[in-house]
């Protein structure tokens, strides 16, 4: 017998190994678990992360807060009656200025004699709402854009990404700054001035993110089974390309309501004297030398803990939509 | 293609780009309600003369890209124009504010570099410790904390309280010891939210190259622990860095605006909220083209660098 | 004394889910100068083998019991450093995607005479030519130059070679060979074998992990197949392919396309492989096995002896065949017989019967 009896290839054959005796069991054995849904399985990822369930805890209360912090009045309609700001925030000399924190003003007064305490529960209207707003009108404008630019591809492309690339050379704030400049402030512009610069990461990410999946080999087996473009998007692009661009949302309503309080704190966002975090520190600046720290650490306090609760909440969505990825491709702070 | 080439050709593309920023730079004031001669004569006398005279200086009479093309073509002499609220140019105005802004942003780069980095590697390397965990919540502090809150606070406590360090700026050169030691608390500020994400990135980007395959070989061959992290992983992982690092610069640009305020520092920063709030538009414009730059440039060096360290981009 | 010895060893994975046995009670030997071939589908324990001999099995796996003996040495008990001088010392480990397993950024000519630098007294420009003529020496064409160059200016079937002048660097008595030619053209496949048959002969032996019955077959003298982390049948090469003994291994043939095959469809082996975290009872192979019998549902058969004779001791000696089912246990209660047998197609059988 030679020594390498397969040499000559294809002359051995197996007899007697016939499948089909065991087609029954093998298909029972495969009987597969029941898959299931992949937003399912996240949000179960998402709850075994304590830090993440935690900061949303904390987003939701804040949230409460905000809301009954004083009534809401709708054309006279009183929708929420509710005030847990004990004074009004905009009413002033109701106690002598600058006062510590006491039992009747928690978080002190400030130098127009108002309580510190209500003016931060209703502050957190304008961040939160702010933050809120501007991510959301940002993601109507980037994620069509983007998803456009990404699968028509050509001039259209080509024109997008080059202002993408042009707006992305000026800083968030820096621009923000120039808009609020030139388009005035109050609530609408300051929303108006972060959506502009706030856009155009959502545009980048998921026409990347359409262009990496079209290429992928599911998309291309689903082309090769028949398969409509229409339903290509719908059942395989978006679900997958929409999943960082979640997770980049999730953590930029954190950087809007850092950038909105520095508009506020270098006194070009809304108007002087509103209860808004970032306008409560201006005035804590101005009167440093006093030593009223009150005035300064708690509104400062309440954006802190709010952002950070917002990133806990971010990166428990990251490894939930994707706990492969230990990589912080999403930029947290730009 | 060649490293040189490879340069020459990213370069030619940053061309378009400063253009686009440009126009927009110019496009931005134009926008503006009323025209600059309005502003300027918010300040003075507005006779006819004086309309026309200032009409002619800006050009207003001209064809918009005419106009555009002047103003470039005056920019690209470093000519700004003079402020609206002074008789001093802008260029000038801006030289004087430069050098605070670059020593007290240099500062904080250098900061966040040297404690972001080595945290974050550190972390990857013991993955899961205490010393992982801990940097990791003080990380993800340092990112969601304000950076102007920070700083109202160090100075509170060092400032008011303890009365260890001047609240404002000391009257004294630059690069005096006085100043000096002023700008340790701000460039710390400035550096924190920097050396938070460096610590981030710097991790992800180690642990990233921990679980490449050439890793395991490089164990597989008996190479020592240490020298499979300092000479093959890091150097792996510089590439990632050098990208985190420039995308920084815009974050400490930012970021500088708003603590100039808090210390006072006379920087550009200060300048451009000024001008900002008394509508001195000729620096609101040359202060946002010249950030802008800066930070186009730094992508390019970066772009350059990265190059440069990874063999397989130039092939 | 067998240069390496593996009795028992019991590699297990700490997940999410819970733990898995990737490797159970696994035993073979592997002498000086011979071809051991470990062949498996994906998943069945084949590379987490090759990784646990050298200790380079990463988080959340860990070697839970057995031992790994080299050359009398126990090498579960020994220290870091003892098993750092190993790696690329006396085993040499050699990967399945070479573009992966070197270092992007360092030349090819710096990353072996690395390796020339730990394992030996040389440095320097010592080191450097000792690289240089490691790379002739695994067929590289102009080696000097080829030095300079950086990983990804290499095709796949050189920047093999590569990864295998690397693992030569210490002059090694044992080199691991996990699924070296996988990702590599059929041509290239032939030329790196050829490499390997080359320096085998010079009395190294080599542990080839593959997926390919073929390459095992023109290489290897002995092989062991395994199948959900165990070894299901462990012979020498001409036994197991004309004489093999394990249902596994025949479907593992059978599988294996013919030019002239008449049947409309590919024959496979129904099922896929179980899930480690929970795995069948008994017999791991039941579940897709024609032959499975009741008995096999409640009995995990040992690794039997062909000819009959029970051996329950972790007895890991070169000869013979064995094969872990029940068919080969005498007090086993099953009753059928496995009847497939191997033809060779010009009509003559195994045996040498038949019209020629």
């Amino acid at each position: 017998m030679p020594r390498n009896p397969l040499d000559g290839r294809g002359r051995l054959r197996v007899r007697g190994f016939e499948s089909d005796d065991a087609d029954g069991d093998a298909e029972a054995a495969a009987a597969t678990t029941p898959t299931t849904d992949r937003w399912r399985r996240a949000w179960t990822r998402f709850r075994r992360d304590h830090a993440a369930v935690a900061g949303l805890a904390v987003i939701a209360v804040m949230a409460l807060l905000a809301v009954f912090a004083r009534p809401i009045e709708v054309s006279g309609v009183v929708v929420q009656p509710v005030a847990l700001a004990p004074y009004d925030p905009g009413a002033s000399g109701i106690a002598p200025a600058y006062r510590p924190p006491s039992l009747a003003h928690p978080f002190g007064t400030d130098w127009a004699g108002r309580d510190v305490f209500s003016r931060v529960l209703y502050g957190g209207r304008y961040s939160l709402s702010i933050g809120v707003i501007a991510v959301s009108l940002a993601l109507l404008v980037g994620v069509p854009l983007g998803a456009v630019a990404g699968y028509v591809g050509g001039w259209v492309d080509e024109t997008i990404m080059r202002l993408v690339d042009v707006l992305y050379a000026f800083p968030f704030l820096v621009l923000a700054i120039a808009l609020v400049a030139v388009f005035g402030q109050g609530f609408w512009k300051l929303v108006g001035a972060l959506v502009a610069v706030g856009w155009i990461g959502y545009a980048r990410l998921i026409r990347g993110e359409v262009l990496g999946v079209s290429e992928r080999d599911y998309v291309l087996a689903a082309r090769a089974l028949g398969a409509s473009d229409r339903r290509i998007l719908r059942r395989h692009v978006v679900p997958n390309a929409i999943a960082p661009v979640i997770v980049q949302a999730t953590l930029n309503v954190g950087t809007v309501v850092l950038s909105a309080a520095a508009l506020g704190f270098l006194g070009l966002g809304l108007q002087p004297g509103t209860a808004e975090w970032g306008s409560m520190l201006s005035a804590g600046r101005d009167t440093l030398v006093g030593g009223e720290w009150w005035v300064t650490v708690f509104p400062g306090l309440a954006v802190f803990l709010f952002v950070l609760s917002i990133n806990l909440v971010g990166d428990g969505v990251r490894d939930a939509l994707d706990p492969d990825a230990d990589t912080d491709t999403y930029r947290e702070a730009r | 293609m060649s490293l040189r080439r490879y340069v020459l050709r990213r370069t030619l593309l940053t061309l378009p780009i400063l253009l686009g920023v440009s126009v927009l730079t110019f496009g931005l004031v134009k926008l503006l309600p009323g025209t600059p001669v309005d502003y300027v004569l918010q300040f003075q006398e507005a006779t006819p003369e004086l309309r026309a005279a200032l009409r002619a200086q800006y050009h207003l009479d001209e064809p918009i890209w005419n106009q555009y093309l002047l103003w470039l073509s005056d920019v690209l002499h470093l000519d700004f124009g003079d402020r609206v609220v002074s008789d001093r140019s802008v260029t000038a105005a801006i030289a004087e504010r430069l050098p605070e802004t670059l020593v007290l942003g240099g500062a904080a780069f250098l900061i966040a570099l040297l404690v972001g980095v080595p945290t974050g590697v550190v972390a990857a390397v013991r993955r899961g410790t205490f010393l992982d965990e801990g940097s990791r919540i003080v990380a993800l502090a340092g990112i969601a904390t304000p950076n102007f809150w920070l700083g109202l606070l160090l100075l509170l406590l060092f400032g008011v309280h303890l009365d260890l360090a001047p609240v404002i700026p000391p009257v004294a050169p630059l690069l005096a010891p006085e100043s000096l030691a002023f700008l340790v608390l701000p460039s710390l500020t400035l550096g924190t939210a920097s050396a938070a994400l460096f610590t981030r990135l710097t991790r992800s980007a180690v642990t990233e190259q921990l679980r490449q395959e050439y890793v395991r070989a490089a164990r597989a061959r008996g190479l020592d622990e240490r020298t499979v992290i300092v000479k093959h992983v890091l150097r792996n992982s510089l590439v990632s860095v050098v990208t985190v690092a420039a995308v920084q610069i815009a974050f400490l640009l930012d970021g500088a605006v708003v603590i100039e305020r808090v210390f006072s520092w006379p920087g550009l920063g200060r300048l451009l909220v000024r001008a900002i709030l008394q509508r001195d538009f000729p620096v609101v414009q040359a202060v946002v083209l010249l950030v802008a730059t800066a930070v186009v440039v730094a992508n390019l060096l970066a772009d350059v660098l990265y190059a440069w360290l990874d063999p397989r981009i130039t092939y | 004394m067998a240069l390496l010895e593996v009795s028992d060893l019991d590699v297990r994975f700490y997940t999410e889910e819970g733990a898995v046995q990737a490797v159970d009670a696994l035993s073979y030997t592997l002498d000086r100068g011979e071809r051991l071939g470990v062949v498996g589908e994906s998943g069945a324990g084949k590379t987490v083998t090759a990784l646990a001999v050298l200790g380079l099995l990463d988080d959340p796996g860990r070697i839970e019991g057995g031992s790994i003996r080299f050359d009398g040495e126990e090498l579960l008990d020994a220290s870091p450093d003892r098993l750092r001088r190993l790696r690329g010392g006396e085993i040499g480990m050699v990967f399945q995607d070479p573009e992966t397993a070197l270092d992007p950024v360092y030349t090819v000519g710096e990353q072996v005479a690395e390796a020339v630098r730990v394992h030996t007294d040389r440095e320097g420009a010592a080191a450097h030519d000792r690289a240089v003529s490691l790379l002739d020496r695994v067929g590289i064409p102009d080696p000097a130059t080829r030095a300079t160059q950086y990983p990804h200016e290499f095709s796949g079937g050189m920047a093999q070679r590569v990864v295998v002048a690397i693992a030569l660097a210490g002059d090694p008595d044992l080199l691991i060979a996990d699924e070296p030619t996988t990702g590599l053209d059929v041509t290239i496949e032939a030329q790196l074998l050829d490499l390997l048959d080359d320096l085998a002969d010079d009395d190294l032996a080599v542990q080839l992990v593959s997926h390919d019955l073929g390459v095992v077959a023109g290489f290897c003298d002995r092989v062991v197949v395994m199948y959900a982390g165990q070894a299901v049948e462990r012979a020498p090469v001409d036994d197991l392919f004309y004489r093999p003994k394990h249902p596994y291994t025949a479907g593992l043939l059978s599988a294996i396309p013919r030019i002239g095959d008449d049947r409309d469809r590919l024959p496979t082996i129904p099922g896929t492989t179980p899930d480690l975290a929970s795995p069948p009872p008994g017999c791991r192979f039941h579940p897709r096995c024609p032959y499975a019998e009741d008995a096999c549902t409640k009995r995990d058969p040992p690794l039997a002896d062909v000819d009959g004779e029970v051996r329950h001791t972790s007895d890991s000696d070169a000869g013979g065949h064995r094969a872990a089912c029940l068919a080969y246990v005498d007090d086993a209660d099953f009753d059928g017989e496995l009847d497939f047998r191997v033809e060779i197609t010009d009509g003559v059988n195994a045996d040498g019967e038949g019209d020629p």
